[in-house]
């Protein structure tokens, strides 16, 4: 009788334990990549071909030299993959705004915190985009105070 | 009695091993559940969902002063929004996301769950737009 109780607690040991990977491994929402429709019809935009060479940035894009350090998030917010390969992201205390990184190497995605790295880049290509009336996103000009805050940990 | 004895001083690391191990699967099941309810979550959590400035204690948005919100087209001035809306309950940190521009942040938590706060930007005194937060970012809410 005294022998069956620590294979009883073992029992309940490997339960708990298969019970906290179920809950790690729940299956994390599709990373769908997203599509924004910009409010500007400019003739040349990031990705078009010229000549059979690619625009990697066009007018309205912001082009860092980051040499390989990590790129911040300004805020806390959420991460997502745009269809080009960039990252949207959107500061949760921030409504009508949304950031475009592209040119970063194997970025974190989903929830980040303020100051939490996104990745690294080493041509960081940066936009800032408002939402306007008719549901479309604009390029506006960054703050230079923005633009840092995604250089340095804040 | 020493085949007891060794019985014994067998069974108590187990047991000791066995509970430390449902301990540490515990705290990670908590944690995963609720990092806020570990204290190690204050280093962890964002502390940035505060207010520089309470402007009225006790201002809730009602269902209808939404409804109203949701018809107020984006660049509205800012004193028609306010008409509607009455004086926030408080204001977020001011900060500067287009060049030159001052973004201003006016929260009102919502009458029937005031745990979600609508946070509602102006720039250039301009209505730009509004987002409902929770106000204590336990579970990240989407905003993509």
């Amino acid at each position: 009788m005294s022998m069956i109780q620590p294979y009883w607690l073992t029992g309940l040991m490997i339960g708990s334990l298969t019970a906290c990977q179920i809950v790690r491994t729940q299956p994390s929402p599709p990373a769908k990549p997203m599509s924004i429709q910009i409010y500007q019809k400019w003739e040349l935009q990031r990705g078009d071909r010229v000549n059979n060479q690619t625009v990697v940035s066009a007018l309205g894009d912001l082009a860092i030299d980051v040499a390989g350090k990590a790129v911040y998030a300004p805020m806390s917010g959420e991460a997502k993959r745009d269809r080009t390969g960039c990252v949207l992201f959107a500061g949760t205390e921030l409504p009508a705004y949304l950031f475009r990184f592209c040119g970063i190497n194997t970025p974190k995605l989903g929830a980040l915190r303020k100051g939490q790295t996104i990745g690294t880049a080493n041509l960081l290509v940066f936009a800032t985009f408002q939402k306007q009336q008719n549901g479309t996103w604009a390029f506006v000009e960054p703050s230079k105070a923005m633009v840092e805050q995604t250089l340095k940990r804040s | 009695m020493t085949q007891k004895h060794r019985q014994h001083s067998l069974r108590v690391p187990i047991v000791l091993l066995v509970l430390s191990a449902i301990a540490a699967a515990s705290i990670k099941l908590l944690w995963q559940f609720n990092p806020n309810l570990l204290p190690i979550a204050a280093f962890t959590s964002t502390d940035e969902l505060q207010c520089s400035e309470i402007v009225t204690p006790d201002a809730l948005l009602s269902r209808e002063r939404i409804l109203k919100l949701m018809t107020i087209a984006e660049g509205t001035n800012k004193a028609r929004v306010r008409g509607v809306l009455k004086a926030p309950y408080c204001k977020l940190k001011p900060m500067t996301v287009r060049a030159g521009v001052a973004a201003e942040r006016e929260v009102y938590p919502l009458e029937f769950d005031p745990k979600i706060w609508a946070i509602i930007l102006y720039e250039d005194d301009n209505y730009v737009g509004v987002r409902l937060v929770p106000k204590t970012q336990q579970c990240p809410s989407s905003v993509l």
